[in-house]
């Protein structure tokens, strides 16, 4: 039965493949043809003659469209009378000419999108998916590296740090220095121009007339500060401003609270304890960017001025930062630090060896400080300490998404090529050059890779925010439009990009043959292998993100839930000043009364970072070790709160005078180190003590894990100085009523210790701080190998799609001869799941050993298995199955009858 | 059946004749073409778009988009005057060459 309509939309399409005929000519056209077809059967014809006649009488398709493009190059200086003639002999001609085959170029290629939307949509959506992943990864490391980048003499500036080998200690890098250090390595080394030294001060309280308010960070800084960085000043002489004793530095927030304006701030007094601090200056808001975060600066004067010999103290308890003369040799430095060591700290009689034993000093450049200070310990003042190897991490994850979206848009662009064979075919038979055919394509493939370059900035715009928030960064869209260049960086990258992945499918379609392309048949096979190997790459990097991913959480989960050997849930940490101190024994009394309280204790360090070192005594049958652990001063019922189990001995008591600073408590680490098999009763003591008056070992605790799990667990004893003072109060609460117990804390707190206004952490929210970059890195990888998956699905999507077009006949013959649905459906899928187990296998070992080199930035870490391997890969097969499975059960559960008809 | 030629060089002052008589759209002056010379200038229907193109851009002939009652869109032509005076020009030269003509053959003067 001759179908009319379909044969006059047919014969549409013939003419839309035409480049010759432009949208209006096509209409025009079709109005012409189906006005002449009317008449025709007006007149008696069927339908079928009229067709054809109307056809026949219209003419050469391929000679109107020459002449359609002849006539919109039309030279209206040419000479006039022959109107078919036309004239290319001038160059300005030539120059329309080419304008005019570009425009086309650019018109067919809409065409062709809008044309083919599911194919354009996936290739343009799977494309941006993966620009702006790419660009929200960029901005995260963009402002990763920017920190401490805006002092203007960043590349000179270095932290002073010192690598300490004590024995009965793991070697440590520490970001601490002594306060004699900065003064005389100015005076001792030319290549030394600046030093400022920074002792930080937490949670003082700031007094002026009826406020009193707790200001978290307000150390004392060296009058050079402002001249070695380049924080900025709202109000004062930046030169000056540090200069005197008991001067001050608010920032803008900080005289916010106390005054205002800043300009009532400058010249009144704020009270500190027993001093009076003159406000000299307001600092500029402290910016994100920089590892120094503080509230207000106090002149380093009002320590030295009454104590010069401060300047001459040889023990660690400080930052100090060093401003070098440009182009100073670093190597030569380090060579005289063992003089200059042992200049100002020589050996004591009878010590066995010296200084340099103990310490190396080294500088870190200040641009290292924010990413490269994983390995350094004590390191107080560095928000945000970000470990700088995952950049590369997320600059190789950001490379594997483009490298999947790219295949993602080469593969469909290419298997959509066969489609188009027959385009190819009539191009060519009526004269395309190959070049044109292959400008055609890079064209359009251009053409996609600029829209999804514009989809990708809206989606970046549109998801950075949602970004920040969820790993609680402050990046932001902002970022690009203050640097625009990185803007079109990007879009040239897309646009390379989009050139680079239509060469291929280009050359290919570019050489077909006429005829066998004119006759539908297929090309070679190396095409299809090629397809092959990129659905592999792709989803061998897939697997790999997301088994990748399936490790980072699995060591989060373990490092956030591992027994660390002591109870962190529901532990209140509330500082102690003076007056806490003195009212420790009342406070804890009170506290104890309320039911809501399950134990209160106190510490003079925190738990979740290293202690610091110190001396201890160990005396054995032979002699006397001399060792440096880690040690912390704690309440007597500290085990016990803190639930720390004792492998041998006791714990504290209040009931035994001696437990008041002469009895130790160790942990295996510190048993193992010191080699005595029952350590319990062995006389031993502090350093310092004299080798008479020791004290003795009353008990050895498992090792817990004091410190993060980066680091194994170090030797470590305890002592109670309940004269020394505390600097943490714990208190252990009821996890069923944690509002109602705050509220009672702070009741307490409030009447014995009115001077100091009440202000708590918990121990859990500092271990996740304490984790807080593989937390980010976590997460980043999660969305990262969701979109992964997401894209190389989409590709799959559409090879998949079609693959099955291309099957058509064979699944109608295979039903025709009697395949089940089932039977067609594992048939079809074989492949695809071949694919997917080859990259599979391809990518696991790479994966694996890329992991295993992570975990070792864990002591304690969970150990690689193959279940994990095997739950990615079958992960990601089930997805991909499911993805095909669409297009597979269509195919499958095609009328055999609908299939083998259209031959 | 007219040569290539010169079929080439009367498309236009046909084509402007024939909308001096008052704007139309290519179906029709195909039509008419083939009604007046009673075929023998017969082109293909195709080749007349091209022309009508290329005069339009010359400026001899303006064309507009009209909504036919069928909900189709039909593009009309009409002759600029620009175009009424081309005609002129043209009539002028082919009268002159058909008076050359006329005179060679014998043929006896039209006026």
């Amino acid at each position: 039965m001759f179908d009319l309509e379909k044969e006059i939309i047919d014969w549409l399409r013939t003419l839309r493949t035409n480049s010759g005929f432009e949208d209006g000519d096509i209409i025009e056209i079709e109005d012409h043809i189906r006005h002449s077809i009317k008449q025709k059967l007006d007149s008696g014809f069927s339908d079928q003659k009229a067709f054809e006649d109307a056809i026949i009488s219209f003419g050469s398709l391929d000679q109107t469209g020459a002449e359609m493009v002849k006539s919109r190059t039309v030279n209206l200086n040419a000479p006039k009378g022959d109107l078919l003639a036309h004239n290319y002999n001038n160059s300005t001609s030539i120059l329309t000419g080419i304008t005019i085959m570009f425009s086309n170029y650019l018109k067919i290629a809409a065409r062709n999108i809008r044309k083919q939307k599911l194919f354009s949509f996936i290739n343009i959506l799977s494309l941006s998916l993966g620009l702006a992943a790419c660009m929200m990864i960029f901005v995260f490391i963009a402002e990763e590296q920017s920190f401490d980048s805006f002092h203007l003499n960043s590349a000179n500036i270095y932290r002073l740090n010192e690598v300490q080998s004590f024995p009965g200690t793991n070697t440590q890098n520490v970001a601490l220095s002594m306060p004699g250090m900065g003064p005389n390595l100015l005076a001792d080394f030319p290549e030394v121009e600046n030093f400022t030294r920074y002792w930080g001060r937490d949670n003082v309280l700031f007094e002026y007339q009826d406020k009193a308010l707790i200001i978290e960070q307000s150390p004392f800084v060296d009058s050079t500060f402002l001249a070695i960085f380049d924080y900025r000043l709202a109000l004062g002489d930046r030169a000056t401003a540090l200069n005197e004793l008991n001067s001050m530095l608010l920032t803008e927030e900080t005289a916010a609270k106390f005054f205002s304006s800043n300009s009532e701030a400058l010249g009144e007094q704020i009270t500190i304890g027993d001093n009076l601090y003159r406000i000299t200056g307001i600092l500029a808001n402290i910016p994100e960017n920089t590892h120094l975060q503080f509230d207000a600066l106090r002149s380093m004067t009002t320590i030295t001025r009454e104590n010069p010999e401060f300047n001459n103290r040889w023990w660690n308890y400080m930052v100090t930062y060093l401003e070098l003369v440009p182009g100073s040799n670093l190597e030569n430095m380090a060579e005289k630090y063992p003089d200059f060591l042992l200049k100002f700290m020589p050996p004591t009689e009878g010590q066995i060896g010296d200084i340099n034993d103990n310490y190396k000093l080294y500088l870190q450049p200040l641009k290292e400080v924010h990413l490269a200070s994983n390995n350094v310990e004590h390191d107080y003042h560095n928000y945000r300490k970000f470990n700088g190897q995952y950049i590369t991490v997320f600059i190789m994850v950001g490379i594997f998404i483009l490298l999947i979206a790219t295949v993602n848009f080469m593969n469909l662009t290419n298997s959509r090529a066969i489609y188009r064979r027959r385009e190819v075919g009539i191009r060519k038979a009526i004269g395309a050059l190959k070049a044109q055919l292959f400008s055609q394509f890079v064209v359009e493939t251009t053409m996609m890779s600029i829209v999804s370059f514009l989809l990708a900035v809206a989606i970046a715009a549109l998801f950075l925010p949602v970004l920040s928030n969820l790993i609680n960064r402050p990046i932001s869209f902002d970022y690009f439009l203050s640097s625009p260049i990185i803007l079109v960086v990007a879009f040239l990258i897309s646009l390379g990009l989009g050139l680079l992945s239509g060469i291929y499918p280009a050359l290919i379609m570019s050489s077909f043959k006429i005829i066998a392309s004119l006759k539908g048949k297929g090309v070679s096979g190396g095409k299809a292998s090629f397809q092959r190997v990129m659905v592999v790459v792709q989803f061998g990097l897939a697997i790999a993100m997301i088994i990748s991913t399936l490790v980072v959480i699995q060591q989060l989960f373990y490092m956030k839930n591992k027994d660390v050997g002591y109870s962190k849930d529901q532990m209140m940490l509330v500082p102690m000043n003076d007056t806490a101190n003195e009212q420790f024994q009342n406070l804890k009394e009170e506290l104890k009364k309320n039911s809501n309280i399950l134990g209160v204790t106190a510490s003079k360090q925190r738990l979740g970072n290293n202690f610091h070192q110190g001396g201890f005594k160990v005396r054995t049958d032979t002699a006397i070790l001399d060792l440096i652990p880690s040690f912390v001063i704690v309440d007597y019922d500290y085990l016990d709160v803190y639930e720390i189990d004792l492998v041998s001995g006791r714990s504290f008591t209040e009931d035994i005078i001696t437990d008041n600073g002469m009895a130790f408590i160790i942990n295996e680490a510190f048993a193992k180190e010191i080699g005595i098999a029952e350590p319990v009763g062995t006389t031993a003591g502090h350093g310092w003590y004299d080798e008479d008056s020791l004290g003795s070992i009353i008990g050895v605790t498992k090792d817990f894990n004091f410190n993060s799990l980066h680091y194994r667990v170090n030797a470590l004893f305890m002592a109670v100085h309940p004269d020394w003072g505390y600097d943490e109060l714990s208190v252990k609460i009821n996890a069923a009523n944690v509002p109602q117990a705050i509220a009672d804390v702070e009741k307490i707190w409030s009447e014995l210790v009115p001077d100091r206004p009440f202000d708590y952490t918990f121990l859990d929210a500092h271990f996740e701080e304490l984790y807080r970059s593989e937390d980010q890195m976590g997460k980043v990888i999660t969305l990262i190998a969701v979109l992964a998956i997401l894209i190389a699905c989409m590709g799959l999507f559409g090879l998949a799609a079609i693959a099955m077009e291309q099957k058509v006949k064979e699944i109608g013959i295979r039903k025709v001869l009697g395949a089940s649905v089932m039977q067609l459906v594992i048939q079809l899928s074989t492949g695809f799941a071949l694919l997917v187990l080859v990259g599979f296998i391809i990518f696991s070992p790479l994966t694996s050993y890329l992991l295993s080199l992570w975990l070792e930035n864990f002591a304690f870490h969970i150990s690689l298995s193959i279940w994990i391997f095997i739950a990615g890969g079958v992960v990601a097969l089930l997805i991909a199955l499911t993805t095909i499975g669409f297009h597979t059960f269509k195919s499958a559960r095609s009328n055999p009858v609908d299939t083998l008809r259209y031959e | 059946m007219a040569s290539k030629g010169l079929m080439a060089a009367s498309t236009k002052p046909l084509i402007l004749s024939i909308l001096k008589g008052g704007k139309n759209y290519g179906y029709y002056i195909t039509q008419k073409v083939k009604e007046i010379s009673g075929g023998s200038l017969e082109w293909s229907d195709g080749m007349l778009y091209p022309v009508l193109h290329r005069l339009e851009k010359e400026g001899f002939i303006a064309s507009e988009w009209i909504m036919t009652t069928t909900g189709r869109r039909r593009k009309y032509y009409s002759i600029t005057e620009l175009g009424k005076e081309e005609l002129l020009a043209e009539k002028e030269n082919w009268l002159n060459v058909h008076s050359v003509f006329a005179q060679l053959w014998n043929l006896k003067p039209t006026a």
